[in-house]
């Protein structure tokens, strides 16, 4: 506030127009005027040379008049980037001055304002500036001390890690694990000391430092659930929690990183109200998916724009291509590409949900936007820290399979059942005993280890904060593991006083190694669904020790032995990132920034693919291998002009106006062949194949130039307006319609700051909001609104001749997805803060959905993307968060709620149901039950009813309401969908003493999840292995009777639709302080602060699911195909032992 | 509305321009038009000889996706093929000719066609305005208007009325255009045949082998022909292709088959074939399927899925010394091979007693060892073959005994140059009244061509779809109880696809469905 202030008077100054001549003639060596000198030791000082100092000689433009002292050197300490610091006592600080010069330098202006005051100005080695009395020059070095403890409410527990600053100077210092600090070297003076610090209200007291003394100052903090000074980023800037108008939800590194999961995505889950994230699978580095208020788009990606450090960056990561035998058909499907980011790296992260704060970012906005900070260098020495864990995970639940004699039985009942011989003699069933259990085989106990180190530090003009990291970690299916180094550089620096630089970069390697998931298909491999169909009888090993792929005598097919094509496939994603920005800001008068931003993305992707012949789909191909890479390079230019200002003391304008150039190059490539002599070079011997498949290259390149603006007012701290728009231009949409317009408004009152509510003492804060605004979703293809020509092959007198023809029809008119989105909701604090409460109703409405429409055959083409059909999404968002407990035991707890309503409100054509759009669900030979119906949401299911069993086969409900098992004259209707009703996250934290203690729980209500798994184990067909229900259950509740013939149901319907519904005790934590006692008794002074810790994730999980866990989505790409679990690498308990060392 | 973002933007661009100064020069326009590299666009192409011959040969392609399950609906539907356990929800629809409107293998056949009715317009369209060798330009349209002719040949015969569009559309509106009357749409396929055939040559060498020649545009006419009942018309253009001398029949029935013989100029009896991956160019070439879908499942060597059994009866019509029976068309097991390898096979099922049905042989080459063991799609070279010389004898034959007049040969010799070809020791069949030699005719096409995409098409031509549907039920309700129950067919057309109708509310469904 008092900057903006500074800010409105000067620039009142400018708008006078007055130029007056400095009131003083001045000189260096003025008797009046102050010494300038310099601290060699404690106790000499010499004369500095002006003329030779640039810190003193930098020019500066001034108007003084009617300014006091003391404003006068703050203006002069902020505008020549030097620190000043002084004692109240040194001046009469209140002197009002006369003083207006343009061009005049630093050490003239210092002189100008403490003209005829006995004091001098000694500078220190690190270019701090002290004010001090004539008289006291002599013992101006003789500083003092600021020490004390910081504490909770209570009085007892210590409030650790908290910086202590003393306001207007850069002396700060930060509390150990007893919550103690010490400030040394204070000159002598009177200072305010402040306290800010998340959880608490801030703190201050007047401080007076004498020489050669310790000044005590204690603090007793209160803790509050909500900080309305805390910095929320907001694209293009920041504001304050007091002065927002939106819906923005923020996590913060403490709880991204009392999780130890390496992804920050997957970390986010359960923190933030309005936030969605679905842990996909159990490999290490899948992506989370992340819907924030549930999923708009149908074909387009329901992903958020993501934002590190103002570079959006690209997530696209996987290799695309229609050929067969392809990457993407074996499973691969591109490293998260979050993967890059350490979450160590990170300060804070940002969600931005309503439209009033997304749709400054536009047409890529609709789904919401997650700004990334990540952690800048702060003024004073170097401080390091280190942390580490080291973990081991194990599979969160097994599946009962029958064991070999029982297997062999089922497989001889189906035969007999089916009036042929047994397959396995009496003896030989007794024999096989429990046989090979291959979940064991596949199955492993998975170490995982992260460390990470930093360093951060600076000076007045040049902060750093470096910082590195590896990570290793295994997975729990053998032959899986992810492995990470990244590196993180942020450099800030200021040029004079009015050019300031701040920049960073991130460099990333990422490789993991992926399990085969190609589904239930004959020439892919599933290391799951394998383990689980494998033939309990059958050794994994043969006698010699090779791998057994033998005929298996079950099926009449080589064994496709998981255990091989878990260790022996390649099937590895290796990703370079480079992710870097350099903003500049350049003040141009008070209150007036102009900035550039400019930000690359840069990704090399490298996915190989490769099955010798000792594993099964190689055996059919005499080894099969591919190779794809693809680069990236997104680069993105931002120019801005910001500008603040503020009317009386509760009066503030911000506004900012910028444009945005960005351009995406990608290159990519993928090769395939197969029919290898050797399996040794592996995926590098494929020019040496017998049989080369094919080769794809691709260019895809895209741009957005877009032209935005912003305005936001506080008027009397109590009604806040907010206006924004953004004009987008796209490469990606017809020239009928390149640019569009996403405008946004919001307003909120503050009602707790109106005098008559004032009165009740009732409310800390209490604020309506509401806002209405449009953002797009353009997250699709190239060039789909061109008629391109394609490839196509023929063959003539035995040698292939090339042809093109046009696929497409052009279709000039196509645009962006738009979504309106209405949003009201309010924030309350009650009981001094102590209870904090954030609730959102929201109701979005997408329209213009980028669809595959069908167009008539008769064009030569099927489909063409247009923009059609809509979906809304309604719900609201519940955070509370509380301070239950403080003193000796203190205890917080934060609650975050969603509920989301998500329905197709039309589709194409007049259609009111397509079945199966998702496409390549089920591998194409399995159940596909995807459907896309008006009036249910995204991601239903669509399929038969179970009806009862006859016959020993299922059967299912006609449209008379009889029972056939035939699917002939059987009903199909929607039979379940993903979407839970409602999502949350319940976060309780004990301390007491050194201790913390914290439990973190997520939960999801009433989503289901659709099983095809099981589909293919309860075929009871005696061919592959099945679960063990069969024993019992064969015969009712949907699983057939044991008969040759049997096929695994193709067919979807209810008897695969599970309940998705789970409690999960996502992570506890227990850590220890250690105390700095200890580390003084074993003479580790230089440690600041030590923590130790253990933890559980997935610690519990409360489901009725009869996979492997609920939370489990195995197409987490695709927007309508949710919620199916399909050969998918389970989830894994981990156990955590961790360590932070901050020097 | 739509202008509001441009004037916003036209505002907003001096103050880009101040900001500009930082920028790099970048126009805003050039900015954002892309430009594919990696993609070719219509404003680009259709320039040159290679374009025009591009052009071309992406009708060729998509042929490749026409047939590639065309015997879905050409064999599985006739009367030839049971469908096994194996097969899905479609194949037994087929096979017991209870499928609907919503099969999506008439949506399949309709698209497919209509691409290639799209691609050849474009070529009729855009090629004639090359500048290049005359004669090649016009073998290029006269090829388009050959495959154009297949196209609307194949519609009419399976929908009967049909949309007819000539030219290449460029909107989506473009094909809202209701059905054209049969006799038009026949006007079209009959002018397209007339205009290839002096345009394209009589064969070919090369590289450019199995590319439209004029004997495969007189064949088509010829069955044009005979499907309108223009006996005479028929009876004379088949014998223009006999009487050219371009055309034999194999001494060896099955050597036609082989894969060695099916890119060579040297054969003599193939008129047209669509060509799948050879065995040396498989990459990014479709392989055919046929193989793989029709072998016996566990037989040794690589993927066959089992789908389908062969009709009993038409097992049972082959005499042990024909050589379409056993190791011709059919397979029985145990079954040895050309390398003396024995194998024997379970039709595998699950509502019938066991037993071993006979399976399709057609298209398996022993000789080739990429046939015979390994078959990944991407092997699959056997070709599908649309017009034979074994065809055009049949069709004038059937002219001539239906009333045409002898152009060439006897309706007799025609007749029996098939039938001996096939099994030498037959006796001749000479001088049989018109009733007992179209009997004969009918079930000498029924051998010669079995799996091989004319069941159907015969029997909608003969009129006789209903009573062999009543036939093929009964039959297959009494040999797997449960089934099907015996019916008949409500129509001699398929259903217009009803996704089709839903997009284009100018179509009419046909009677019966």
């Amino acid at each position: 506030m008092g900057r903006i202030l500074r800010c409105l008077a000067l620039l009142g100054a400018f708008a006078a127009a007055r130029r007056a001549p400095a009131q003083q003639q001045l000189t260096d060596n003025t008797l009046s005027g102050p010494r300038f000198l310099y601290a060699e030791s404690p106790t000499k000082t010499v004369a500095v040379d002006v003329s030779r100092t640039p810190a003193l000689r930098r020019q500066l433009s001034l108007d003084l008049d009617g300014r006091s002292v003391k404003e006068a050197l703050a203006i002069i300490s902020t505008r020549a980037g030097m620190d000043i610091a002084y004692g109240s006592d040194a001046i009469p600080f209140n002197t009002v001055l006369h003083l207006k010069a343009d061009g005049i330098t630093v050490a003239a202006a210092l002189t100008d304002v403490l003209a005829d005051q006995p004091v001098d100005i000694v500078f220190s080695r690190d270019g701090r500036a002290t004010i001090v009395k004539r008289d006291a020059t002599k013992t101006l070095v003789a500083t003092g001390v600021v020490s004390g403890h910081v504490t909770d409410a209570k009085g007892n527990d210590p409030v650790r890690h908290v910086i202590v600053r003393l306001e207007g100077t850069q002396f700060q210092a930060s509390t150990n694990n007893e919550g103690a600090y010490r400030i040394p070297n204070v000159p002598p003076g009177t200072y305010a000391a402040v306290v800010r610090v998340v959880g608490y209200a801030s703190a201050r007291q007047t401080v007076v430092v004498k020489p050669d003394e310790e000044t005590s100052a204690d603090f007793t903090l209160v803790p509050v659930a909500v900080q309305l000074s805390e910095v929320v980023s907001i694209g293009y800037g920041t504001t304050t929690r007091r002065e927002l108008t939106g819906a923005v939800s923020s996590v913060t590194s403490d709880q991204l990183t009392t999780t130890p999961i390496p992804q920050i995505d997957q970390a986010l889950q359960g923190h933030a109200a309005g936030v969605q994230v679905t842990g996909s699978s159990g490999q290490p580095g899948a992506p989370a998916v992340i819907r924030i208020r549930g999923g708009n788009s149908i074909e387009a990606g329901n992903d958020p724009l993501y934002v590190i450090d103002g570079v959006p960056i690209s997530t696209t990561t996987a290799q695309t291509s229609t050929n067969t035998h392809t990457l993407v058909t074996q499973g691969v499907t591109g490293l998260n590409p979050l993967d890059a980011l350490n979450p160590d790296d990170i300060e804070s992260i940002d969600i931005l949900k309503d439209a009033s704060a997304t749709a400054i970012y536009g047409a890529r906005a609709a789904n919401g936007v997650i700004l990334i900070t990540t952690k800048k260098g702060r003024v004073g020495r170097p401080v390091v820290n280190i942390s580490g864990y080291y973990g081991t995970a194990v599979v969160n639940k097994k599946l009962s399979v029958l064991n070999g004699t029982q297997f062999a039985e089922d497989a001889n009942l189906a035969r007999t059942n089916a009036g042929q011989q047994p397959l396995y003699t009496p003896a030989q069933v007794s024999a096989f005993g429990t046989g090979t259990n291959w979940e064991n085989a596949i199955f492993r106990v998975a170490p995982v280890s992260n460390l990470n180190a930093s360093v951060s530090g600076g000076s007045l003009d040049t902060r750093y904060f470096l910082s590195g990291n590896i990570l290793d970690q295994y997975g729990v299916v053998l032959g899986t593991d992810m492995t990470r180094g990244a590196f993180r550089a942020n450099l800030d620096q200021n040029f004079g006083s009015k050019f300031r630089m701040n920049s960073g970069v991130t460099l990333s390697r990422e490789q993991s190694d992926v399990m085969p998931n190609g589904g239930n298909g004959e020439e892919v491999s599933s290391v799951i669904l394998n383990a689980l169909q494998a033939n309990p009888t059958l050794p994994i090993l043969n006698s010699g020790g090779t791998y057994n792929t033998q005929i298996d005598p079950a099926n009449g097919r080589n064994m496709a032995n998981p255990v091989a094509e878990a260790r022996q496939i390649t099937n590895v994603e290796t990703q370079e990132r480079v992710i870097g920005n350099v903003n500049m800001e350049w003040d141009l008068f008070q209150g007036l920034t102009l900035g550039n931003s400019l930000g690359v993305d840069f990704l090399n992707s490298l996915q190989d693919y490769y099955s010798p012949i000792t594993t099964y789909p190689g055996l059919q191909d005499g080894g099969i291998g591919s190779r794809g890479q693809l680069q990236t390079t997104n680069w993105v230019e931002e120019p801005t002009l910001k500008y603040q200002t503020a009317w009386g003391p509760l009066t503030t304008i911000n506004a900012v106006v910028g444009s945005t150039f960005q351009r995406s190059n990608t290159q990519n490539i993928s090769g395939t062949a197969q029919g290898f002599v050797t399996d040794e070079l592996g995926v590098n011997g494929l020019n040496n194949a017998q049989t080369f498949n094919g080769v794809f290259t691709g260019d895809p390149n895209s741009s957005l130039e877009s032209y935005f603006g912003r305005l936001n007012t506080t008027l009397l701290d109590r009604y806040l307006f907010s206006v924004s728009g953004r004009s987008d231009g796209s490469s990606k949409f017809g020239p009928n319609n390149r640019y569009g317009f996403f405008p946004a408004g919001a307003v909120a009152w503050r009602v707790s700051q109106e005098p008559f509510i004032k009165q009740l003492h009732l409310f800390d804060d209490l604020k309506l909001r509401a806002s209405y605004g449009r953002t797009g979703n353009q997250d699709i293809g190239n060039y789909l609104f061109l008629s391109t020509l394609q490839p196509s092959t023929y063959i003539f007198g035995g040698v292939k001749a090339s042809g093109y023809a046009p696929n497409t029809l052009p279709n000039p008119n196509l645009k962006w997805e738009t979504t309106d989105q209405f949003d009201a909701g309010f924030d309350v604090a009650v009981l001094h803060s102590r209870i904090a409460i954030t609730a959102d109703y929201y109701n979005k409405k997408t329209s213009n959905l980028l669809l595959s429409a069908p167009v008539p055959s008769t064009t030569g083409v099927t489909n063409q993307v247009e923009n059609v059909g809509s979906v809304s999404n309604i719900g609201y968002e519940l955070g509370i968060n509380t301070v239950n407990l403080t003193g000796v035991v203190g205890w917080t707890t934060s609650l975050n709620l969603t509920w989301n309503k998500n329905k197709v409100l039309s589709l194409v054509n007049g259609d009111t149901i397509i079945i199966g759009p998702g496409t390549g669900i089920g591998n194409g030979a399995n159940q596909n039950p995807t459907v896309l119906k008006v009036g249910q949401p995204v991601n239903s299911w669509y399929g038969y009813v179970y009806n009862g069993m006859q016959n020993g086969q299922p059967t299912y409900r006609t449209l008379t309401g009889g029972q056939s098992t035939s699917t002939g004259n059987a009903m199909q209707t929607i039979i379940g969908n993903a979407q839970p009703n409602y999502t949350g996250g319940l976060t309780n934290r004990f301390t007491a003493g050194p201790f913390g203690l914290t439990v973190f729980l997520t939960f999801s209500v009433g989503g289901h999840i659709y099983n095809i798994n099981r589909s293919v184990l309860t075929a009871n067909n005696g061919v592959g292995n099945q679960l063990t229900d069969v024993l019992s259950g064969a015969g009712q509740n949907g699983i057939p009777v044991a008969h040759t013939g049997n096929t695994f149901d193709t067919r979807p319907s209810t008897l695969f639709v599970e309940d998705g519904t789970f409690l999960r005790g996502k992570n506890i934590r227990l850590d220890f302080n250690v105390p700095s006692s200890w580390m003084r008794a074993i003479r580790m002074r230089h440690v600041d602060h030590v923590q130790v810790y253990v933890s559980a994730q997935n610690f519990f999980t409360v489901t009725k699911y009869s996979g492997f866990d609920p939370e489990v989505t195995e197409y987490a790409t695709s927007p309508i195909a949710q919620g199916i679990d399909f050969g998918t690498y389970p989830q894994t308990r981990q156990f955590t032992f961790g360590l932070n060392a901050g020097f | 509305m739509r202008n509001t973002p441009r004037r916003i933007m036209a505002r907003m661009r001096p103050l880009a321009a101040g900001l500009g100064l930082l920028l790099v020069g970048t126009s805003c326009n050039s900015f954002l038009d892309p430009h594919p590299t990696d993609t070719l666009t219509q404003t680009n192409f259709y320039r040159t000889a290679a374009d025009a011959v591009a052009a071309v040969n992406a009708v060729y392609g998509q042929e490749q996706y026409l047939y590639l399950f065309f015997f879905y609906i050409s064999d599985v539907a006739g009367d030839d093929v049971f469908a096994t356990n194996n097969f899905g929800t479609d194949g037994h629809q087929l096979a017991d000719y209870t499928f609907d409107k919503t099969l999506y293998w008439f949506e399949n056949i309709w698209a497919n066609s209509y691409t290639i009715i799209q691609r050849a317009n474009i070529v009729v369209d855009r090629v004639p305005a090359i500048t290049m060798d005359t004669t090649e330009r016009a073998r290029i349209v006269g090829e388009a208007r050959f495959l154009r002719a297949l196209a609307y040949f194949n519609l009419v015969r399976m929908y009967g009325d049909v949309p007819v569009l000539l030219h290449a559309g460029t909107t989506p509106q473009s094909g809202l255009i209701p059905r054209t009357p049969l006799d038009s749409v026949y006007k079209v396929i009959i002018s397209d045949l007339q205009a290839a055939a002096p345009a394209l040559p009589t064969s070919y060498s090369g590289a450019d082998v199995g590319r439209a020649t004029s004997g495969a545009a007189l064949s088509l006419l010829a069955k044009v022909y005979l499907t309108q009942q223009q006996w005479t018309l028929a009876a004379q253009t088949a014998g223009q292709v006999i009487s050219s001398g371009n055309y034999a029949l194999y001494t060896t029935w099955f050597d036609n088959f082989r894969i060695a013989n099916q890119y060579v100029s040297s054969n003599k009896e193939n008129i047209f074939t669509i060509n799948y991956a050879s065995p040396t160019e498989a990459a990014g070439v479709l392989g055919s399927i046929t193989t793989l879908f029709a072998l016996p499942q566990g037989y040794p060597g690589g993927d066959a899925y089992g789908l389908m059994q062969v009709n009993p009866k038409l097992v049972n019509s082959f005499s042990p010394t024909d050589q379409r029976g056993n190791h011709g068309t059919i397979m029985i097991s145990p079954y040895t091979d050309e390398h003396n390898t024995t194998t024997s096979w379970t039709v595998p099922a699950l509502d019938h007693n066991g037993g071993a049905g006979a399976a399709f042989h057609k298209y398996l080459d022993e000789e080739n060892t990429q046939n015979l063991t390994a078959r990944s799609w991407e092997q699959q070279a056997n070709g599908w073959i649309i017009l034979r010389y074994a065809d055009v004898l049949l069709m004038y034959a059937e002219a001539v005994n239906e009333g045409g007049t002898p152009t060439s040969i006897s309706r007799d010799a025609a007749l029996n140059m098939v039938r001996q070809r096939a099994d030498p020791g037959v006796p001749s069949l000479i001088g049989l009244t018109q009733t007992d030699f179209r009997d004969s005719l009918r079930i000498e096409r029924r051998k010669e061509f079995g799996y091989e995409g004319q069941r159907w098409f015969d029997m909608a031509r003969w009129g006789v779809i209903d009573s062999v549907v009543r036939v093929k039920t009964t039959d297959l309700s009494i040999l797997y109880p449960g089934e099907t129950t015996p019916h008949g067919a409500p129509s001699n057309l398929f259903p217009i696809p009803l996704a089709e109708i839903q997009v284009n509310p100018k179509l009419t469904q046909n009677p019966g469905w």
